[in-house]
């Protein structure tokens, strides 16, 4: 098997506030392969955003440790900001979640995407406006040469969000980081958005991590998933693996959360209790006190992960088994 | 553009309508000009003449309606005490207020810009706390003691500046007027650094806000994400959006620094119109008064003006109409 093209071990986030040590993540280990779509779940503050960030060294305050941080061949905690910046935009970019306020609205579009081509490309000026309108078209948007002088708040949501990823696509990053790039939109564009998205990924060989709290999208586009927790990945595998067949409580209880309109639902499954907050984590498995399984050792101790078949992890002593 | 200006012309001459009333009424209710100009010892038919002289023995409204009628043709009253056109004493002394503002808001600019951006991007920073805490004690300090102190310092002291006056107009021996020198700033640099202490740190404070909140926008996340490096994340994205909440304040703020220079120019017995106002008030020489806070009025509609021209500038999404 291939190398994975990003790893992940073993990595922790934390901030330290004056109400206490936060750990938005804790330990999480994931990998992207080359060419795949990886999915991110878990309900809001989970950690899924903090532990992408990392990666980048964006979290502003945070501190972050990791036993493996790797890029193809470099390693990430070891980069300094310098090199760090020529890797952002170019190797790997991020999509975020607002489209409306992911643009600076005192700019033009042009000047936002040919800001990216400019720090890493040696284009001149004539490639660069060739670039730039073939991107634009590319992402769907029609007579992009005069959209390039239009300003951000001439634009609806989803045409903002078009935008924001022909400049995540300008310089072809191997990776993109998608935040929740659909979160804010409307539920009609939100497919065509992410079809747009998953197309520019699958046509160009790029590698994909998206997050996102909805776990149809992730049946529906995503190779493999992490599901995280309170700053913890509970379980992860392939995509299909852990939609039919979720191994850990956590998996089956966001499942049966879901509504399905074609089954005959009485009252939609909520999961019980709330989320602990960052600052204040119980002592053993995060999820033990909303748990239908949890045993008195979930209380106490920390479930490791255990490796199953097929490149299924999970962090859970008790397990739904099959049948 | 042209649309822009004529609303503006109109705009400006419905406020100094309204700010004329107000004046007008405002200085007819206090102190009466004739004991002023009078002697102590004048007879009632003395007092009643100079009433006469001055047109105060009509009402009120027959007063407002000569000042408006006299207005119109360019008249806009002489001065009780100089009788001489009001308005012609306070432009003669405009030059020298002006100078005094526009080397202090050039002080201001030099020194609060760079501190306030370094402030507002870096927040956490000692650095940025001694900035903040500075500024602090730049605003709360009186003018009048900030002056005192200067011309302690640099004048009597160490004696390198001048302590009051103003160089200019000075006739040199060929006869030709000369304009700014090395000995004028010599003059003018005490007071402006007086009239510049709070406006730098009020321009710090409004800067280092300003930036702070652009810099945990999402659009300054994004372009960190595009690989954009630190100092351009500053110079380029932010501070253009933290001017935008900044030049209102401060625009106005140089209107206050013309209209209030009053006690700035005693200190320094700067020739500019601020003293002026100050010994028209003593003696209620009314016509300067009125015209004085009409002059200022203006002026603070023209700084509106330029500062909503620098908006669009600045801000696409912003409309002259
Ligand atoms: N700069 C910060 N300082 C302190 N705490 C932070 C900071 N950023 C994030 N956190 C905390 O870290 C935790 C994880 O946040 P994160 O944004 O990664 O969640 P998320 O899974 O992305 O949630 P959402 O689905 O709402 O985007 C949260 O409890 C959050 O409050
Ligand atoms: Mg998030």
């Amino acid at each position: 098997m291939q190398r994975p093209i990003l790893e992940v071990k073993n990595l922790s986030t934390t901030f330290h506030t004056f109400r206490g040590v936060i750990h938005a993540v804790s330990g999480v280990s994931f990998h992207l392969n080359e060419g795949e779509i990886l999915g991110i779940v878990g309900e809001s503050g989970s950690g899924k955003t903090v532990a992408n960030l990392s990666l980048l060294h964006l979290v502003e305050g945070g501190v972050v440790q990791a036993d493996v941080m790797r890029y193809q061949d470099i390693d990430l905690s070891s980069l300094k900001e310098k090199e760090m910046e020529k890797l952002r935009g170019a190797e790997i970019s991020m999509i975020f979640q607002d489209p409306m306020s992911s643009l600076n609205p005192l700019y033009t579009i042009g000047h936002q995407i040919e800001e990216s081509l400019k720090l890493h490309t040696k284009l001149n000026r004539k490639e660069r406006r060739a670039r730039m309108i073939d991107l634009l078209s590319k992402v769907g948007i029609s007579d992009p040469e005069s959209r390039l002088k239009s300003y951000p708040f001439q634009y609806s949501g989803g045409m903002r969000q078009r935008i924001i990823i022909a400049i995540a696509l300008a310089v072809n990053p191997k990776i993109i980081i998608a935040d929740e790039p659909t979160t804010a939109l409307d539920v009609t564009v939100q497919a065509q958005v992410l079809r747009l998205l998953t197309d520019l990924i699958h046509n160009e060989s790029r590698s994909m991590i998206l997050i996102t709290h909805d776990l149809g999208v992730v049946s529906k586009t995503t190779d493999r998933v992490v599901v995280m927790y309170a700053g913890k990945a509970m379980e992860s595998g392939i995509t299909k693996d852990v939609i039919h067949e979720p191994m850990h409580p956590y998996t089956d209880g966001l499942l049966r959360s879901i509504p399905r309109f074609h089954e005959n639902q009485e009252r939609l499954y909520q999961i019980p209790g709330m989320v602990p907050r960052a600052y204040d984590l119980p002592k053993g498995c995060r999820f033990e006190p909303r748990c239908p399984k949890a045993q008195p050792i979930c209380k106490n101790e920390e479930p490791p992960v255990r490796k199953m078949s097929n490149g299924r992890e999970i962090a859970c002593f008790f397990p739904i088994s099959k049948g | 553009m042209i649309r822009f200006i004529i609303r503006r012309f109109f705009q400006m001459i419905l406020v100094l309508f309204i700010v004329s009333l107000m004046v007008f009424l405002l200085s007819s209710f206090t102190g009466d000009p004739v004991y002023m100009l009078l002697p102590p010892d004048a007879t009632l038919e003395e007092i009643a003449d100079m009433r006469i002289l001055l047109g105060l023995d009509k009402p009120l409204y027959v007063q407002y309606a000569i000042f408006l009628q006299n207005i119109l043709k360019g008249d806009f009253g002489n001065s009780y005490v100089y009788n001489k056109p009001a308005l012609g004493l306070i432009l003669e002394r405009m030059p020298a207020t002006m100078e005094v503002v526009a080397v202090s808001t050039i002080i201001t600019i030099l020194i609060a810009l760079p501190l306030g951006v370094f402030a507002g991007s870096n927040p956490k920073s000692t650095g940025s706390k001694s900035i903040m805490f500075g500024s602090l004690i730049g605003i709360s300090l009186p003018s009048f003691l900030v002056g005192m102190l200067l011309i302690y310092l640099f004048s009597v002291t160490l004696g390198w500046l001048p302590t009051s006056g103003r160089s200019i107009p000075a006739i040199t021996a060929s006869g030709k007027k000369t304009y700014f020198t090395i000995n004028e700033l010599r003059h003018v640099l005490l007071p402006s650094i007086t009239l510049a202490l709070g406006q730098v740190a009020m321009l710090i404070r409004l800067l280092k806000a300003g930036l702070q909140e652009t810099m945990q926008k999402d659009f300054i996340k994004f372009a960190k994400s595009k690989g954009v490096s630190r100092r351009n994340i500053v110079f380029g994205h932010a501070l253009r959006n933290a001017l935008t909440s900044t030049i209102t304040v401060f625009g106005l703020s140089i209107g206050d620094l013309i209209a209030f220079t009053t006690i700035t120019e005693t200190i320094f017995a700067w020739p500019g119109m601020g003293r002026l106002l100050l010994t028209s008030i003593n003696v209620s020489d009314r016509p300067v008064i009125i015209v004085y806070i009409m002059v200022v009025s203006v002026i603070f509609v023209v700084i509106n003006f330029f500062v909503d021209i620098l908006y669009t500038v600045i801000d696409p999404r912003i409309k002259l109409n």
